[in-house]
C-alpha cells in the first residue's frame, strides 16, 4: 500500500475478530512505532504489548474508551529516565510530541498489515499501572487496540483544508 | 468455566467499567458522557444477549446501539437526534413488556 493512500484510507477500528496477531507481526508494529523521529534522538519510550486474553479482558474493564475486544494492546508509555523534566517544559512537551509520532507510526503499519486499530487516551492510569505492573518511570500516555477488522469503518467528518491550512501568513476568515 | 462463572466475570468486568468510566468522566470531554453510557448500554445488551435474552425487537436495538458504539464519532447535533430516536424505540419496546 502507497503510504498517501495508508494516510487517506486508515480509520480507527473499534471492533475485531477473535483472530489473534502473530508474535512476529506484532514485533514488526513495534519496530515501526520505534522508527519514528524522536526529539533529541532521546526516544523516550517503551512498549508494552499485551496478548494474554485474560489480561486483555481486565484492561477492558479500565479502558472505557475501547468499545470492542482487541487481539492485542499496545501501551507506549513516556520513559522518565529519558524525559525527566517535568511537565511544562520543552523536553517533556517534545517527548509526549515523539509519542505521538510513534503512535501514527504504529497505526500506519498496522493498517499497511490489514490490521485495525484504535488509538485510545480515556483509560484509569492507576489501574493500567497495575494490570501491566509498570514500573515508576514508565507513563502510559497512550494504549493502541490492535486486532482484524470485522469491517473498514466510514470516513468521519474532517474540516475543510480550507479551515485549516494557511499559506504565508494566517487570514481571519 | 460454566455458565454462571462467565455471567459473574462479565459483571465483575462491567462494574470495572463502570467505576473507570466515572473517574475518567471527570477529567474529559463533556461528550465523552454519552459515548460512556452507550457503550455500557451496548455491554449490558451483549450480556443478555449471552444469556438468550434478546429477541427480534431487542437484537434490533442492540444492534444500532453497536453501530453507535464502533462506528466514527458524530457531530453533537447528529448525535442528539440518534440518542433521542433510540431512547424512544426503547421506550415503546419495554411498554409492552414492563
Amino acid at each position: 500500500m502507497e503510504l498517501l493512500e495508508a494516510l487517506r484510507t486508515r480509520r480507527s477500528v473499534r471492533q475485531w475478530t477473535p483472530e489473534p496477531i502473530s508474535d512476529q507481526q506484532l514485533e514488526r508494529l513495534v519496530q515501526a512505532a520505534a522508527s519514528a523521529p524522536s526529539a533529541g534522538n532521546r526516544q523516550p519510550w517503551a512498549f508494552v504489548v499485551v496478548r494474554e486474553p485474560g489480561r486483555i479482558r481486565r484492561l477492558r474493564a479500565a479502558i472505557p474508551g475501547m468499545s470492542g475486544a482487541p487481539a492485542a494492546i499496545v501501551s507506549i508509555c513516556l520513559d522518565r529516565r529519558r524525559a525527566d523534566r517535568e511537565p511544562g517544559t520543552t523536553e517533556y512537551d517534545m517527548a509526549l510530541l515523539t509519542l505521538g509520532g510513534a503512535m501514527q507510526s504504529l497505526l500506519l503499519a498496522a493498517h499497511t498489515e490489514q490490521l485495525g486499530a484504535c488509538a485510545l487516551g480515556s483509560y484509569h492510569i492507576p489501574s493500567i499501572r497495575s494490570i501491566l505492573a509498570l514500573p515508576e518511570h514508565l507513563d502510559p500516555k497512550l494504549l493502541i487496540a490492535l486486532g482484524h477488522s470485522v469491517e473498514q469503518p466510514d470516513a468521519p467528518t474532517m474540516r475543510p483544508l480550507s479551515e485549516i491550512c494557511f499559506f504565508e501568513e494566517v487570514v481571519a476568515k | 468455566m460454566n455458565h454462571g462463572d462467565e455471567l459473574s466475570t462479565e459483571l465483575l468486568l462491567l462494574v470495572g467499567f463502570l467505576l473507570t468510566s466515572a473517574r475518567g468522566l471527570v477529567d474529559e470531554p463533556q461528550s465523552y458522557g454519552p459515548s460512556r453510557l452507550l457503550e455500557a448500554a451496548g455491554r449490558v445488551l451483549a450480556l443478555m444477549d449471552q444469556q438468550g435474552m434478546l429477541d427480534a425487537p431487542l437484537q434490533a436495538i442492540r444492534s444500532d446501539i453497536d453501530e453507535e458504539r464502533f462506528g466514527p464519532m458524530k457531530d453533537e447535533e447528529v448525535l442528539v437526534a440518534r440518542l433521542d430516536e433510540l431512547a424512544l424505540r426503547w421506550t415503546e419496546v419495554i411498554a409492552t413488556r414492563v
